[in-house]
């Protein structure tokens, strides 16, 4: 591609401090950081949509959260449409604002009750001078008709609406300032079947038509795969595999890939007579395993698993951090 | 044939509002067999929960208004018990494990302390006897060096694990029937994988039924023999599961089936169901799905809804299940 990328994230790590206890100042010792994100380098090309999946403590929101600029990492970069945020003035931090917005799960906790829904939206408008302050009201009315919202929700508050409006709400709010990255953080996750079906196909309609650049955190895979056109599989902070969506799920290398890929609940008509595909659970990130850190919990593990695992090339642009990611599946 | 271990006639569970009663389950009849496993399917307000909470009458009244031909459990009417009554069946018979393990556990009380409670009340041991077989408990679900962690404050436990500890309580009384709802919602995927085996492990070891109460599609035709559907407190689809999760005869459990992101399908657009679940405080006469369906006709609209039998010992509440094969031809052509 010759465009450069929109979002290039390099050996980012964060931190999360502990708070000192009583003890820890006595004896001027400070307690161990939870490493949240571990190393993690990611692209996300102009126009894609990256799935970002992984268990509850994987570090998915936190990368999400950390390319806005929300947490300071520890170390690494990270350079949105060819600059880092640190490297902004202050000038340019609020033209980056703007660039890149975020979709929560839960639009009930990010919209304020007490707030029309109309008003929230002209908020920003105002604000970041969006629109000249006559055409306010208008420009209202066309954001909620492309989120497919009808004009009179712009006078409802957040209470009245129903959860898969708040979430077409929220999506109007974070396009009100016509970014070109959104990073969507579970945004199905609280929704009905039926309506999630709805908000999905928005969003892919939005994409297409806006042309928006997309960092899809969630830990639905059959959501993931149906949004994303590369594909990030996170385990402990760290990235276990990634690649084109459709060779990562047609072909995991990884066996926490593969663990995750059985574990999801398939259509069948026969009922389940095998045991759980994984034993135990997701380690503390304040005790992580040495070498790789899947090997508590991988079928597959050998000693070599406990020295540092390589990173394994197994197609193009598809990498699986595993010493066996090249050898075959056993059926 | 041998009489159902759970027989509910005609329930309906009304909900005394300021806009009126509301009724979040309407004229239900189902059976549940010993030994089955019974899904519930349908969206947040179905009364999928209401349905679950008034088997086991944890419903206030006021405000809930429960009626009933009967609600027979092991050939009692459960809902002329007395109160004393109704206590040894609650946890003893029939146990229950909800969404989220958090709120079902005592967060100042031990969890070794929780699950002894059960065993002591529902087995009648002493305090010695009933941490042993506490431990005892923690191990079969799951709990590693349970004997070491029993004294742990659910502070300490992690989602899955304490979901395992709730079930070890509800497994305290040997039930005869379990309701789990939506069991597994609040968890990791590879966690509610390790989940939905233990329970059935566990149901076949014990040869109890269960009430399976989900969202999921997928987890329903992983665990379950029957499976219900619902839609605005009706039961709108009953029958065997694969045959409703290959064959739908009714138009919402066709778009419900359509509408999920499937692994192995790339991507394209998901069909959808229009619209939004209706409003049960003003719910039109005829079927709650019609403003919704897309081979509604004007009959639809006015004519009351009530679950036909069909053959293979499925039922539908659709007026025209036959439309649902044309919705197939639509979507192929």
């Amino acid at each position: 591609m010759s465009e450069s990328p929109s979002l290039v994230v390099e050996d980012l790590v964060i931190e999360f401090a502990k708070p000192r206890s009583l003890a820890d100042l006595v004896t001027g010792t400070h307690p161990p950081a939870v490493r949240a994100v571990d190393g993690v380098s990611l692209t996300v090309e102009n126009g894609e949509t990256l799935g970002l999946v992984g268990e509850s403590g994987s570090g998915k929101s936190t990368i999400g959260k950390a390319i806005l600029g929300l947490y300071r990492p520890k170390r690494g970069t990270i350079h949105f449409e060819g600059k880092a945020f640190a490297e902004r003035d202050e000038r340019e931090q609020a033209v980056f604002r703007r660039r890149m917005q975020i979709v929560f799960q839960d639009p009930y906790s990010s919209l304020n009750p007490r707030l029309k829904i109309g008003s929230a939206i002209a908020e920003v408008l105002r604000f970041h001078a969006i629109v000249p302050p006559g055409e306010i009201e208008a420009e209202v009315l066309r954001l909620l008709s492309l989120v497919g919202l009808p004009a009179a929700m712009a006078e409802r508050r957040p209470r009245e609406l129903s959860g898969g409006q708040r979430q077409r709400a929220g999506l109007a709010r974070a396009l009100a300032v016509r970014p070109s990255f959104l990073v969507l953080d579970e945004p199905v996750a609280a929704l009905d079947v039926s309506i999630q079906a709805q908000v999905l196909n928005l969003l892919s309609d939005l994409r297409r038509e806006l042309g928006l650049t997309m960092l899809f955190v969630a830990h639905e895979l059959g959501v993931v795969r149906h949004m994303s056109d590369r594909l990030a599989v996170m385990y402990l902070g760290q990235i276990m595999e990634t690649g084109p969506s459709d060779a990562v799920f047609r072909d995991p290398r990884h066996p926490y890939t593969r663990a995750l890929l059985s574990a999801v609940p398939k259509m069948t008509t026969v009922k389940r007579q095998r045991a759980a595909v994984t034993q135990g659970e997701i380690p503390s990130p304040l005790n992580i395993p040495s070498g790789c850190r899947f090997r508590t919990r991988c079928p597959m593990a050998q000693p070599v698993c406990e020295t540092v695992p390589p990173e394994i090339t197994v197609g193009p642009s598809h990498v699986a951090r595993c010493h066996f990611a090249a050898a075959p599946v056993n059926p | 044939m041998t009489r159902p271990l759970l027989a509910i006639e005609d329930l309906s569970v009304g909900f005394r509002t300021s806009r009126g009663t509301v009724l979040a389950n309407k004229h239900l009849s189902l059976t549940v067999a010993a030994g089955e496993t019974l899904g519930i399917v349908g969206e947040s307000g179905s009364g999928k929960s209401v349905l679950c909470r008034a088997i086991l009458r944890l419903l206030p009244s006021p405000p809930a208004e429960i009626t009933a031909k009967s609600l027979s459990f092991a050939g009692h009417d459960l809902l002329k018990l007395k109160p004393a009554e109704m206590r040894s069946v609650r946890g003893q018979d029939i146990a229950m494990v909800f969404q989220n393990p958090m709120t079902s556990l005592n967060p100042v009380w031990p969890i070794g302390d929780q699950v002894s409670e059960g065993l002591r009340i529902h087995r009648g041991l002493g305090k010695a006897a009933a941490r042993k077989a506490a431990i005892d408990i923690l191990k079969r679900v799951g709990i590693p060096s349970a004997e070491l962690r029993v004294d742990d404050y659910p502070y300490q436990w992690s989602g899955g694990m304490m979901q395992r500890a709730v079930i070890a309580m509800a497994m305290t009384g040997q039930p005869k029937l379990l309701l789990a709802d939506e069991p597994t919602t609040a968890l990791d995927v590879t966690i509610q994988d390790q989940i939905l085996s233990l329970l059935m492990e566990l149901q076949r070891e014990a040869g109890m039924a269960i009430i399976l109460v989900s969202h999921d599609m997928s987890v329903v035709s992983e665990t379950c023999d029957r499976v219900a559907v619902m839609y605005a407190g009706s039961i709108v689809e009953l029958g065997e599961a694969a045959a409703i999760l290959t064959a739908p005869k009714h138009p919402y459990t066709h778009g419900l089936l359509r509408s999920i992101p499937h692994l192995d399908v790339p991507s394209g657009r998901l069909a959808t169901i229009g619209g939004q679940p209706p409003d049960l405080a003003t719910l039109e006469p005829g079927c709650p799905f019609a403003p919704r369906c897309p081979v509604a006709s004007a009959e639809c609209r006015t004519l009351p809804i009530v679950l036909k039998a069909l053959p293979g010992g499925r039922a539908t509440a659709c007026h025209f299940p036959e439309r649902v094969a044309d919705l197939d031809r639509q979507a192929a052509s």
